[in-house]
């Protein structure tokens, strides 16, 4: 059965017939492979630390998660093998045509896998619900030469901020270099993607590792991180992931102290997580915003047009 | 003047940027799933019309202009200038042809127009979507001309207005028209 769908006008009632359909076809998709579903708690002691990402904080240290990884992850060292989340997750302020503060997530772990299978196996899925397309692979560093003409690695904050200008784009404040380079790729190389292509983008700089491994890569030291995007929106974030509780400290630790530089509070480190992540064993992990899959797989323009009630209907 | 973060801004809002006015016309979240948060706002300056596009980091602050919309009554025109009038206080304003522009071709006396204030000064104003005037110069429509559908014929109207109007009507009537698009509506 393909999913792929004609694009008429469907009512509201009759779209959410067709969004329930999507739900048990992912999961079938998931149970096929063997994954068992893990329905992890929502509400957490310690939510995910970064620095672009906030929580609801529903009560006094007391969190609505931004995303299941901390748990799932607990579950691969208690013993799981494969294990997937399909649920809703919150981030404060996310509202436009791709993002609602409240979503849904695919996210699924595979112990003993590499990313290039997990690559496959995500493709797979966005098969089943937007088609069998051409694939384009690129490392972060060739999307910057292909379509920008600058190197993301060797350049400086200057570099970067010239040639935004040489595109037109404006944009008076200060960035970090890795805001530079996220504001580059979000509005000058994200749309310069083809329509009707899946671009595997990977090979991310270290900065912006999160929780991937990081390895050198001809003298760069990279991380094992891998983004989809189809139809200019991004798709999927995955890694193989970091198993390793000081370096992982480590990133909390600067994650935190980035929050306090933008006025933002730092989250509480979450000990149990930290502690068990030495014993994780090797293993990759990709996260897919649900809802965005609804989209393209039925050609809507807004998020609102595939959820129950958008954060504005509320 | 009071300011607003750059997520909260709707189509619509008047910001001020480097000391100029402009209507928000959309504002795109732009966000990675892990990466800094953007707001790319397209905006139209308020006086000359043109279009632009900025990117701000989410919750970065923008100047809220102050623009002020109100109706008022024109009363008279002079030589180089309209002056309108407010029903309720009575006080009076004097708006140069030279930012009238285009308008001045529906300035009609006695009728309600939006006068667009930046900062206490008139930067614009905005006729009625639909005003009746009275046409001042047609040629007579000629009988046998409509076998090949509507057929329209230039006319002034009484502001000075020009439109196209069917060729039945005549000089001395009175018609609807959009002043948006300049285009006949219907008879009186």
């Amino acid at each position: 059965m393909s999913l792929e769908f004609k694009n008429t006008t469907t009512s509201k009632i009759e779209f959410l017939e067709l969004r329930a359909l999507a739900l048990q076809k992912a999961r079938n998709f998931f149970n096929y492979r063997n994954y068992i579903e893990v329905d992890i708690p929502s509400i957490v002691k310690f939510p995910a630390i970064d620095q672009h990402i906030d929580s609801f904080e529903i009560s006094k240290n007391h969190y609505l998660h931004t995303s299941p990884e901390y748990l799932m992850k607990r579950l691969l060292v208690q013993g799981m093998k494969q294990i997937f989340y399909l649920g809703h997750v919150f981030r404060i302020d996310e509202a436009g045509n791709k993002h609602n503060p409240e979503f849904t997530m695919i996210e699924w772990y595979h112990v003993g896998i590499s990313l290039n299978s997990l690559i496959n196996e995500t493709l797979d899925l966005f098969k089943c619900f937007i088609g069998n397309k051409e694939i384009k692979y690129l490392s972060y560093r060739e999307a910057f030469h292909v379509f920008l003409d600058i190197d993301p690695f060797t350049s400086n904050k200057n570099d970067l901020k010239s040639c935004a200008e040489k595109n037109g784009l404006s944009f008076d404040s200060d960035l970090s270099k890795d805001g530079w380079l996220q504001l580059l790729f979000s509005h000058l190389v994200e749309p310069s993607f083809k329509d009707g292509i899946y671009y595997v983008i990977s090979q991310y700089p270290k900065s912006q590792a999160a929780l991937a491994r990081t390895e050198y890569v001809n003298g760069f030291e990279i991380a094992n991180r891998f983004e989809i995007y189809y139809n200019k929106t991004e798709l999927a974030n995955g890694y193989f992931e970091l198993n390793d509780s000081q370096e992982q400290l480590y990133r909390f630790n600067e994650e935190n102290a980035k929050r306090v530089q933008i006025g933002k509070a730092p989250y509480p480190l979450d000990q149990k997580f930290i502690q068990a992540i030495n014993n994780l064993p090797e293993c990759s992990g990709v996260s897919v915003g649900f809802d965005r899959l609804l989209m393209l797989s039925y050609k809507k323009e807004s998020i609102k047009d595939v959820l129950c009630f958008s954060f504005d209907d509320l | 003047m009071a300011q607003i973060s750059t997520n909260d801004l709707r189509g619509g809002m008047k910001v001020e940027i480097e000391k100029n006015p402009y209507t928000v016309i959309n504002n795109e979240f732009v966000k990675p799933g892990k990466g800094q948060a953007f707001n790319r706002i397209k905006l139209k300056h308020l006086m000359t019309g043109r279009v632009i596009e900025k990117t701000y980091k989410t919750n970065e602050k923008l100047e809220l202009a102050d623009v002020v919309e109100q109706k008022m009554r024109l009363l008279y025109l002079e030589q180089d200038a309209a002056v309108f009038m407010d029903d309720d206080s009575y006080e009076q304003v004097n708006v140069l042809f030279d930012i009238i522009k285009n308008n001045e071709q529906w300035l009609k006396e006695e009728t309600l127009f939006d006068l667009i204030f930046y900062n206490g000064n008139v930067v614009d104003l905005i006729p009625p979507t639909f005003m009746e005037l009275k046409i001042t110069e047609t040629s007579p429509g000629v009988r046998g001309d409509t076998a090949s559908g509507r057929v329209l014929k230039p006319a002034t109207l009484e502001t000075g207005a020009k439109v196209q109007v069917p060729i039945f009507i005549e000089e001395g009537e009175t018609i609807k028209v959009d002043t948006r698009t300049c285009e006949y509506v219907s008879r009186v």
